[in-house]
């Protein structure tokens, strides 16, 4: 396709729409595919449980708002659709925020609100299953992995 | 949504100067226009009717209630102590009255209310009145009447099936645990069907409001009625998804057990109250909203005069919708953790202010305008009575210390239904009396419908003031039997609730009456000065036979005359002395 | 189905054109530019939907995971193969891309570039759905690695569960099936705007359709954007 880049085109009498280049789009996927990769290797390291979530998060952010600000046109588009979005983002921030200020506190003044209540016992019972069908060796067992109830709980 | 083919109309068609309601033809044709019809008005009134039988199979359920509880029923030893049940009662066990008051409580709120005043007289109003053709999409109309059709189908199934006993708000862990598992699993879907009609009509009026005006009609020359279904479209696009995934996930938890709700399986009962708040919460103002919108018009009019305060009135709309996100924890002050119940108690006041406003702007707007004592009028003026003691109660159960007291009382019951009921159903009476001779081209008999509202104002008292008393006594809500001491105030209430009944059986007469033999309606009974009132009674197909030309504020009735009215009849005031309104 | 009005500003074009050419708008709107921005304002409030109901899956995410760190780590390191899921993720955000380039094809008249890059991408959400389908839901079911009561994994290969791994894998089935679902109709999409395209509906003048579709495609992509991080990779 030998196009001169054209950054616009009319629409309709009085009304052009933007045109996004392919060297933008390009760049885009590229810094996309990057950033996957970048998310990957930093969950390899261990910053803390709560570090490590946000920086996924951040950059899973940072990805999505290229996608939005590029792919989806915002960057160019009437206000309208950001607005759109930005409302959604906010009720969704509203209703993170707080649901998790009540699971973070609710044991500030009654500890028996903690979750969990107790633990289930779902995995203990395909456990016996298995070593009466013979397919799980009781020896293999440890008891190391049942500290669960140490977050929640420890208030 | 944007698939919808070019072809959606013929474009120069004789038909069309007709009114809306003229037969194409033989009955079998005439039944196949309407199922396919994406004609706004023929959904509203399609809307309309199935709202109406909704209302009538909650109302039933609301009746069997309140029979039951008009003794109270009550296992006791006698003198030989033996157990025996003193008193009549209509069902057999707590199990069918739970089952009723869920089939009142969804029904009622599922079926009936959310959709009321938006897909029906939304639907029929939004477009006349900002003097479009259609909505934006009119098949996604269409599609999201079907929708609210199937999703009924599904609450159907589940009543027929035996009915539900986990109350409308499906409370986990009970709605995950409950033996008739499978019937809440027909409910949950037909809320979650339910939930799709809903955004469906919310997205189609937001982009018909900022795309299809009328040309030269600014966002300040819209009626306060736009505003107020705006809100409510905003409240409905961004609240019903998270609705949507809470019955998702009760519907997958009681199918495949997954646990995320169930604390048998680690998961948190409270995180399910807060998902089903977020939407819930929200959900009351979908209700009050557009009750709210309709009392602006309904005041305006039948006062002819100016609204006071309009752009107050239109914003306080978008307030009440804004704060409607951050207030849901005020259902949880018993479950959620104590910051949170402070926080959210504190924000629950901020939804006063806007409120107020509105009231304060509607008494004002009251003040010396020529008010004339029509059906509408009279249900202005009894929603503003009932939707005042229903906010400020609402104040007592926002306070955390006093909620304590009386949280899961029939004060509650008194409270939401002040507000839901007075409120919203009130609105809905009177903007169905507003808008019949425009949606039916027939006139209704006044005097009988002025006796259906007085019947209604002192039923719905009768029926509730008493259940304030009940609640502050400490009769609990949700129980079949009670302590002898509250039984003359229960058989109050019922009664109240018969003539509630009658009443409404009074304006189904008024009606059907109406439909049959009716006088013929002026284009503008009323003498409106918005624009559905500047086309025929009932309106020709397309609306309009011009594009029409915003000429005047739609509240501008110092110095407009009403169009398509004797100027005789709808007269202007006397020009105003220096010091008029003082 | 698209009819073209014969009626309105679009009639003096000739037969011969291409439909898009012909193209004017529905009635009820007043121009096309009105229809097209209201279309794709629609669209993002359907996508904000979309947005908020995935919302829930995430808030039950963070919250369950607040209450069990250490099942979610365990479970995420032992249930899932971040491989898979890079790979998924790559292949969304490539997919993205063609319908970018779609979009700008449209609107640049070239329909056989629109048509291939909207095929393309329809490939890849199959080969999402493929991955998703033969090297994780199959294997898991056989396993038992299912959520809540009906798990069955007992164990095994220096692996032993704890009691909170089946409310893990609940979040990532529930979430990752109805993400997967939404594939499912992305594609159907995709074959409808591309066989669309091949007849020649869309052009400078009329590509509502090509748009709004690809702005869905993205969101899915964007979920899935969301999902891969904090699904497979739990250090």
């Amino acid at each position: 396709m030998s196009h001169a880049e054209p950054h616009a085109i009319e629409f309709e009498h009085g009304h052009t729409h933007h045109v996004t280049s392919m060297r933008l789009l390009n760049t885009i996927l590229v810094i996309l595919l990057i950033f996957t990769g970048l998310t990957v290797a930093v969950s390899r390291v261990h910053l803390g449980e709560s570090l490590n979530l946000w920086v996924a998060v951040a950059i899973a952010v940072f990805k999505a708002s290229l996608v939005c600000a590029v792919f989806m046109h915002l960057l160019h588009d009437k206000a309208i659709s950001s607005l759109v979005l930005f409302f959604c983002v906010l009720t969704i921030g509203f209703f993170f925020l707080f649901t998790l200020i009540d699971m973070d506190s609710r044991h500030m003044v009654d500890p028996v609100r903690a979750a969990p209540i107790a633990a289930p016992t779902i995995v203990e019972e395909a456990r016996a299953e298995a070593i009466a069908a013979g397919e799980l060796d009781p020896a293999a067992h440890t008891d190391e992995s049942h500290d669960e109830h140490g977050d929640a709980g420890e208030h | 949504m944007t698939t919808i083919p070019a072809d959606t109309a013929g474009a120069h068609d004789a038909h069309h100067d007709l009114p809306y309601l003229a037969r194409k033809g033989g009955w079998a044709t005439t039944v196949w226009d309407w199922m396919t019809t994406i004609d706004h008005k023929k959904i509203g009134v399609m809307y309309l009717f199935a709202i109406l039988i909704a209302f009538f199979v909650g109302g039933v359920a609301a009746l069997t209630v309140r029979l039951e509880l008009w003794s109270p029923v009550q296992t006791v030893q006698n003198a030989a102590g033996e157990s025996v049940v003193t008193g009549r009662e209509i069902f057999s066990s707590n199990t069918g009255y739970n089952k009723a008051f869920t089939l009142h409580g969804a029904v009622m709120v599922f079926l009936f209310i959310i959709p009321s005043i938006p897909a029906a007289l939304g639907n029929f109003v939004l477009p006349l009145m900002l003097g479009a053709k259609d909505v934006a999409f009119p098949r996604l109309n269409l599609f999201s009447w079907y929708v609210y059709v199937v999703g009924s189908l599904f609450a159907v199934a589940a009543i027929l099936l035996g009915g539900v006993d986990t109350g409308w708000t499906f409370y986990t862990p009970y709605s995950v645990i409950a033996e008739d598992y499978h019937r809440v699993i027909a409910m949950t879907l037909a809320v979650f069907i339910l939930g799709f009609s809903s955004i469906f009509t919310g997205m189609n009026f937001i982009v018909t409001v900022h795309k299809l005006r009328a040309p030269g009609m600014g966002w300040f020359d819209m009626p306060l009625f736009v505003w107020g279904i705006y809100a409510t479209s905003i409240i409905q696009v961004l609240a019903t998804p998270v609705l949507g995934i809470t019955v998702l996930l009760l519907t997958i938890e009681n199918v495949f057990k997954i646990g995320i709700f169930n604390p048998a399986y680690g998961g948190d009962p409270v995180l399910y109250q807060h998902f089903f708040w977020f939407y819930s919460h929200p959900a009351v103002y979908i209700m009050i909203l557009p009750g709210m919108a309709i009392m602006s018009e309904l005041i305006a009019v039948h006062a002819r005069k100016r609204i006071f305060g309009y752009k107050f009135v239109a914003f306080s709309s978008l307030g009440i919708a804004a704060i409607s996100f951050i207030v849901w924890g005020h259902h949880m002050f018993t479950a959620q953790g104590e910051l949170a119940s402070a926080i959210f108690s504190g924000l629950t006041f901020l939804v006063a202010i806007p409120s107020a406003i509105k009231v304060f702007n509607w008494t004002a707007t009251l003040y010396k305008g020529s008010i004339a004592m029509t059906t509408p009028m009279a249900y202005a003026l009894i929603f503003m009575f009932l939707f005042s003691i229903g906010g400020l109660t609402g104040l007592f159960l926002g306070s955390l210390s006093t909620d304590m007291h009386l949280h899961d009382t029939y004060f509650v019951v008194a409270h939401f239904h002040y507000v839901m009921m007075g409120g919203t159903v009130m609105a809905l009476l009177g903007g169905i009396h507003h808008w019949w001779p425009k949606m039916f081209g027939k006139m209704y008999n006044e005097r009988w419908a002025l006796v259906g509202a007085a019947l209604v104002f002192v039923g719905f008292n009768t029926t509730f003031f008493t259940q304030f008393i009940l609640g502050t006594k400490g009769m609990p809500r949700r129980y079949a039997t009670y302590v002898p001491e509250f039984q003359s105030l229960h058989q109050l209430s019922t009664i109240g609730s018969m003539i509630l009944a009658v009443g409404f059986l009074v304006h189904l007469m008024v009606f059907v009456m109406s439909l049959a033999g009716g006088r013929k309606a002026p284009p503008n009974p009323w003498g409106g000065l918005s624009m559905e009132w500047e086309t025929a009674s009932p309106p020709i197909e397309h609306n309009f036979h011009h594009e029409p030309v915003v000429r005047h504020h739609p509240y501008d009735f110092d110095d407009t005359v009403p169009p398509q009215t004797d100027p005789a009849e709808f007269p202007l005031p006397e020009p105003a002395p220096a010091g008029r309104g003082h | 189905m698209t009819t073209i009005p014969t009626t309105g500003p679009g009639a003096g074009v000739q037969a011969s054109a291409e439909p898009w050419e012909r193209y004017t708008h529905q009635p009820h709107w007043r121009n096309r530019e009105d229809e097209f921005e209201g279309a794709k304002l629609g669209m993002w409030l359907f996508l904000s939907t979309e947005l908020l109901l995935f919302s829930g899956f995430f808030c039950a995410y963070f919250v369950l995971r607040h209450f069990y760190p250490d099942a979610f780590r365990g479970a995420s390191t032992h249930f899932l193969d971040w491989r898979i899921g890079a790979i998924n993720t790559a292949i969304l955000l490539i997919s993205s891309w063609n319908v970018a380039v779609a979009v700008r094809a449209a609107q640049l008249g070239q329909k056989m570039i629109l048509a291939g890059n909207i095929f393309f991408a329809s490939l890849c959400g199959v080969a999402f759905l493929v991955l998703k389908l033969a090297l994780e839901y199959f294997p898991k079911i056989q396993k038992g690695e299912v959520p809540g009561a009906f798990f069955s994994y007992a164990g095994g290969h220096g692996y032993d569960p704890s009691p909170y791994d089946p409310i893990f894998l609940s979040v990532y089935w529930v979430s990752t099936a109805t993400h997967g679902f939404h594939v499912l109709v992305g594609v159907l999409l995709l074959w409808w705007v591309g066989w669309r395209a091949l007849k020649g509906h869309f052009g400078p003048k009329h590509y509502t359709a090509v748009e709004n579709v690809g702005l869905y495609w993205h969101l899915v992509d964007l979920i899935w954007i969301f999902l891969f991080p904090l699904l497979y990779l739990v250090p």
